[in-house]
Order: structure tokens, then sequence, then C-alpha cells
């Protein structure tokens, strides 16, 4: 279970996230959606210690970690996989290099073991057989497969994902949101996804939050949040909603 | 008012933060093992990238320094030492700057690129979330790399500019091949190859510690990539010039030094 | 019979010895809107570059208002040229000027108006996008949904009749994309002119198309007028319309799942 306490982020003069709370049960699949530049990528970086909070408590599973050192986050970096906005793959590194990078220093593995989790994490993914490519030998989309291959390998038990879509045609969109929501319920993760797809979240989330200006403005499972009555989130609905009268 | 200060503040507040990085790699340097193989390729990947210009850039300073010292030494009929004169200046002053600015204006540029772009398409955010520590993976190579392979390349730089200058001491000057030799050995003293080597180290090091940390802290996006290398290149370019300054005091105290004990 | 705004007439893009168009034959009309839909990197934006006379193509021609931009120099291609607005995928922003300065830039490129009647003009614009307030701001410090606001109204400053949008709404929230949207819609409404956008969204074509053109397998599918394009028979506009999965569009690069 994750829970967020009161949790303050400031860049510079501009408070991003203000005093949020949030709960997040362990199995479920959350999508935080909100309008741009309202630190839904903040609360995931604040979560694995890429960036400290300013103020308020990070619980993960019963521990308090918004004060641990980098070497304490280890852990708990092991434990939270993270699949950032850009595939940030390593170019200079094969695919394969770039899945056993983190197995290679979160697991103790064998080199045949590392060889089968990155196989294994491919054919998750569906993409096997591309191990020796280089990263920019392949698409946007079968580098943002990589990614979360990269991931996955190294069996987080909490899944973070950062606008798995964004730039992405319809197709490939719902490729990649049909395959977080198959990999979350198969390896059993709890999941983060922060999105703009709303679409998405309606079809695949237990349950949905809604930000805006650095705080949350609604929450509930996706029926809840078709009744909802607040603007922004009536707002985020009206197309999708309508077109759902039109059908 | 405060405006005309404001870039002094911004000079000063970027100059602790250049220390306190350089001190947070030492003390990853102490605690973690650097991997040799990731060493071994940068090392090899900026002496390659550097050594033609280098070689090139010698070869020339030894010719200008022999053409200078010729006009003023032919009057006192002292063109004999002509070779130790302008190598002893070489190897003293004008190599280890040299070497600095080749370096800055190639690697130095390309580090702090090279990290800028990994900082802002998240890929150093992702080799923490691995599990791995970005300054002993990326940091910490490069900088040894270039710290090392400024040596190399200064010992290159010196060879070619004897070479340069001993062409242009026969065709221009009228020294030949072993008077130009003869009196490098006499000349160029212990203390001048010490502080030479001093100073080459000195400015690769503040050179490395500058692209490394603009890269690492690159902000903004591709825009901001671009503003790093321009700004390591202005940094790097002033902060050597202070730092010989700062050498050549050092120096000039530690020979006093040297002299005395005698 | 009125010229055609764009012709393109058996138009073929070699890129690095690849094909990336061929076959092209299509007509923009006056006063169309049209969406250019099609899954990623197959070119969208290639396409667009070349109505707007920044590609050349390989084989074929492209004629702008009757005039083939690639034949014609100087005064008269300036001439045409000066009818044409984009606005970029990145936006494209001089980050060294203000938002004003970044409006008035094309002003004072290419207008004989005085400082008085450029500020004049800028200040019009940034109050039809919405972004008054941001004048003297400059464009890093401004978030990117006014960033594109104030691509938009640079784009349109010269009063252009053609106007040309690569991907408008990437990367913005659905909220602010219809928003940006609603803005297109609204100028092109007051200068009557004609817009073709590259888009990912298909709630953002419907929003705005008076046709959709699909790219895809190096061809450009005319799938006629929104509503035709809902029935259309084609079945690779039709998975890309639905976003299903699976169909014909299943390549194994195409980031869908194969079974």
């Amino acid at each position: 279970m994750i829970e967020f306490k009161g949790l303050v982020k400031r860049f510079g003069d501009r408070t991003v996230l203000k005093g949020l709370d949030l709960t997040i049960n362990g199995g479920e699949i959350l999508f935080v959606l909100g309008t741009s530049g309202t630190g839904k990528s903040v609360l995931l970086k604040n979560l694995v210690g890429l960036l400290k909070p300013d103020a308020g408590q990070i619980w993960i599973d019963g521990e308090e970690v918004s004060a641990f050192s980098e070497e304490q986050y280890l852990p708990i970096r092991k434990k939270c996989g993270m699949v950032f906005q850009h595939p940030a793959l390593f170019d200079s590194l094969t695919v394969f290099d770039n899945i056993a990078f983190g197995i290679r220093r979160h697991l103790q593995c064998t080199a045949k073991e590392t060889q089968q989790k990155v196989s294994h994490s491919l054919k998750l993914v569906n993409l096997s057989g591309v191990e020796q490519k280089l990263p920019a030998q392949l698409s946007y989309g079968m580098q943002k497969r990589v990614s979360l291959a990269r991931t996955i390998a190294l069996e987080p038990k909490i899944l973070l994902v950062d606008e798995p879509t964004t730039g992405l045609d319809p197709v490939t969109t719902n490729a990649i949101n049909q395959l977080i929501f198959e990999l979350s319920r198969k390896l059993k993760t709890t999941s983060i996804v922060v999105s703009h797809d709303m679409q998405c979240a309606l079809d695949i989330a237990d349950r949905i939050v809604v930000m805006d200006q650095g705080n949350i403005v609604d929450q509930g499972t996706p029926d809840e949040l078709r009744k909802s009555t607040v603007p922004l989130v009536k707002d985020f609905l009206s197309e999708i909603l309508q077109k759902e009268a039109e059908q | 008012m405060m405006a005309i200060f404001q870039p002094f503040f911004n000079i000063i507040s970027e100059t602790g933060r250049v220390v306190q990085f350089f001190f947070q790699m030492l003390d990853v340097w102490k605690r973690k093992s650097i991997s040799r193989d990731l060493m071994f390729e940068q090392i090899w990947k900026v002496t390659v990238q550097s050594s033609a210009t280098t070689a090139l850039a010698g070869f020339f300073v030894g010719a200008i320094m022999t053409v200078q010292f010729t006009m003023e030494m032919k009057d006192f009929g002292a063109l004999g030492y002509l070779g130790g004169l302008s190598t002893s200046g070489t190897i003293r002053e004008v190599g280890p700057l040299l070497i600095a600015f080749m370096l800055a204006g190639k690697v130095g540029a390309f580090t702090s690129a090279e990290l800028g772009t990994m900082r802002v398409t998240e890929q150093i955010d992702a080799i923490r979330c691995l599990g791995a520590d970005p300054i002993q993976e990326l940091v910490l190579p490069r900088f040894i790399a270039i710290v090392i392979s400024s040596f190399f390349l200064l010992g290159l730089g010196l060879l070619l500019s004897i070479f340069g200058g001993m062409l242009l001491g026969k065709y221009f000057s009228g020294v030949n091949y072993e008077e130009y030799l003869r009196h490098i050995p006499t000349i160029v003293s212990l203390p001048s190859i010490l502080s030479g080597l001093f100073k080459c180290f000195v400015f690769a090091v503040v050179l490395a510690v500058i692209c490394t940390h603009r890269g690492y802290s690159t902000t903004g996006g591709a825009k901001g990539v671009g503003r790093s290398v321009v700004q390591t290149a202005v940094s790097t370019m002033v902060a050597i010039v202070i730092a010989d300054w700062a050498t050549s005091l050092l120096a000039d105290i530690a020979l006093k030094i040297f002299l005395r004990s005698r | 019979m009125a010229l055609a705004a764009i012709n393109l007439s058996d138009v073929k893009v070699i890129f690095e010895g690849s094909t990336i168009l061929e076959n092209v034959n299509l007509t923009v009309q006056d006063g169309d809107s049209v969406a250019i839909i099609g899954p990623s990197g197959q070119g969208k934006s290639v396409l667009l570059k070349i109505m707007a006379g920044l590609v050349l193509p390989t084989e074929g021609k492209v004629l702008v208002r009757g005039e083939n931009l690639s034949e014609i120099s100087g005064a008269r291609r300036q001439k045409v040229v000066n009818k044409i607005g984009m606005l970029f995928q990145k936006n494209a922003l001089f980050d060294s000027l203000t938002c004003g300065d970044n409006i008035a830039f094309p002003l004072r490129e290419v207008t004989d108006l005085d400082e008085q009647q450029i500020q004049k003009v800028v200040a019009e614009f940034l109050e039809a996008v919405g972004i008054s307030h941001a004048k003297n701001l400059f464009p890093d410090e401004i978030s990117g949904g006014m960033q594109k606001r104030l691509g938009i109204a640079r784009a349109l400053a010269l009063n252009p009749d053609l106007i040309f949008y690569d991907d408008p709404t990437a990367g913005l929230d659905p909220i602010t994309s219809r928003k940006i949207i609603d803005l297109i819609l609204r100028l092109r409404a007051q200068n009557s002119a004609t817009v073709v956008a590259v888009t990912n969204d298909m709630n953002r074509a419907y929003q705005m198309a008076s046709r959709i053109w699909m790219v895809v397998d190096r061809q450009v599918v005319d799938a006629g007028s929104v509503e035709q394009t809902k029935q259309h028979q084609d079945l690779r506009i039709q998975q890309f319309i639905t976003g299903a999965i699976r169909g014909p569009l299943t390549a194994p690069d195409s980031g869908a799942i194969n079974d």
C-alpha cells in the first residue's frame, strides 16, 4: 500500500504539489489524470526518490521513505519499477544490455538467468528477437515497449508509468494501454499510470484520480467518475459521453 | 542597481555548485569502484577525438615559437638556444594551455551535450531507478578519462611542437637539427617539466568538472542542452585562464623554495 | 474556374533511398479545412511540408494557387509564401524574443508597417489568442498550451489565407487541445482561410475537418468528410479511427500485440 500525506513540492517559487493526500491500495490499477503541468509526473518521481518533497510524508508498505538516502532508496526502486515518459533507453547499449542493466545491478543473477529474464520480459511485451538491435533502429512505439520490458524485468511489485501514450497514434496507443493492463494483472502489480487519456482510464483503471493545480479534485471508480459533478472532470468526459450517446 | 551585481552572484553560486559537485564526485569515487572498461572506453574516445587537432596545433605552436624567438635572438647571436627555449616555453605554459583549450572546445562541449541529452531524455533518472549511481557510471569515467587523456595529448602536442620547431628552425632560422635539439636537455629543467605537468593536471580537472557538472545538471529540453554546451565553453575558458594565473603563482613560489633549498 | 488552393499531381517523395509517398494526386479547395491523419512515421509531416513548399518532392508537381513553388523565385515566390502561415510541431518560437516581439518579427520582416501599427497588430493577436498578459514574457516563461497559442498568433500575423498546422495539440491535455482547436476554427472563420492540419487525435480531426486524408502505406487516401470517414469502407481507416488493436495496420512495427 502506498500513501501520500500532505505532499508539497516546489520548484523555485512555483508550488507544483500543494499538500496532496492520496492512498493507493495493493494490486489496483490507478490512473492519474489532469491538465498539463499540474504535477502528475512529479508525484511519481517523488515516490521513487528522484525528487524530494518539500513537506509531507510518503509511506510505502509501512515505511516512511521521504527522508531516505540514495542508498536506502535502492530497495524501494527495486520494488517500484518506473517507466519514463521518454523511452529513456541508453543509446549506446543494445536492447539486451538495456534490459540487463537493471537486472545486473538489482538482482544477483548468473549470466544464464539474466539471459532468461531478458528474453522473458521481451516476450511479455511481444517483442522477442530484437535483443541485438540498438534503440535507434526501433520505432518509437517499440522503444516504449523495450522501456516497459526493462522495468518489468526487475519484477517490481509496484509499476509506475509516466504518460505511456503521448504522441502515439490511436492504434499504438490502445496496444500499449492494453499491454499495461495485461501485465499489471499477470504480474499482480500495483500500477500507477499518469496519462491524458480519459477513454483508456475508463476502460482499464480500477480507480481514477483527477488532478488540477497541484491537488486532487476528484477520485473514484470509472463509474463513479462518470457521474462526477466536478467541472474539470465533466470537461474531460464530455467528448466521450457525447460519443457514447451517439452510438 | 542590484541588477549590475546579479551576474557576479550567479558566477559565485555556480562556482559553489561546481565545487560541491566535485566533492560529491570524490565521495562516490572513494566509496565505489569505477568500471575499468567504461574508463578505458572513454579514454580511448577522448584521445582519438582530439589527437589530430592537438597534433596539428602542436606543430604550429612549435613553428610559431621558433619564428618569434628567431627575430629576438638573432641580434644576440643566441640562435643555438632556440630549441631549448621554445621547448621550455611550450612545456611550461603554451602546451598545457593549448591542450586545455583544445579539450574544452571539443571534449568539454561533447561531454556536456552528451550528459545533458541523457538528463533531459530521463536516461539519468532511469539509471537511478535501475539501481545504479549515475555519478559512478557516467560522470566519473568521463572525468577520469579527460584528466588522463590530457597527459597523452600534452605529450603528443609537445613532440609535434618540437618537430615543428626543428623544421622551421632549419628552413627559417638556419639552425640545423642537432643544434636545435642540443640545448633542450640543458634548458628544459625538471621544475619546468613538473610545472607543465601540474598545470596540465589542474586545467584538465577544472575542465572536466565544469563540463560534467553542466551536462549533468541540464534542465529544459533540447534548448537546455544547447545552453549547457555554450555555458560549458564560456566557463571553462574563463576558469582555465584563472587557473593558469593561480598555478603560475604557485609554480613560481615552489620554484623559489626549490632553488633556496639547493 | 477559380484556382485551387493547393494541387498535388503525381507527387513522389524518396528520402535516403526509401519511398515515403508515391502517386499522390490531391487538391485542397479554397475554404477547405483538411485534417491529415495516419500511423506514426508514415509521412504526415512530410506531406504537410511539401504542400508548404518547405520540402521539394522527388517527382511530381505541387501548385500553390497555380504557382509551382520550386520553379518561381524572388518577389513572385515571396508573394505566394507570404500568404502561407505555418505552425511547427515544436512551435519554433524565438526564445531570445519576447512573446510580443515573436509576433512582431514577421511583420517587421515583410510589411512596411511603422512601429505603432505593428504594436497595434501584435496587441490584437495576443488578445485574439488570449495571452495579452504575456506580451513581455519570454516563450520559456509560459506554459506549453500558451506557447502553442503564441505559435498560432505568429503563424497568423501576416494574415495568410493558407495555414498549415503540424500536430497543433501534441502533448497537450484534452481540454487544452480542444481549446486550441476552437481557437484555430475561430480564427479561420474570421479571415476565411484554408487550413491543413496534421493530427494524431481523431477527436480533434472530427472537431476541425471538412475533409480527412489518411497517409498510410506510402499513399494518401482521401476519406472525405467526417461523416464519410466514419462510414469509410477502407479497413485501415476503420481500424485507425476506432483505434482497434487488431487489423490491417497491425505490423510488428506498429506497436500492436501479436499473439
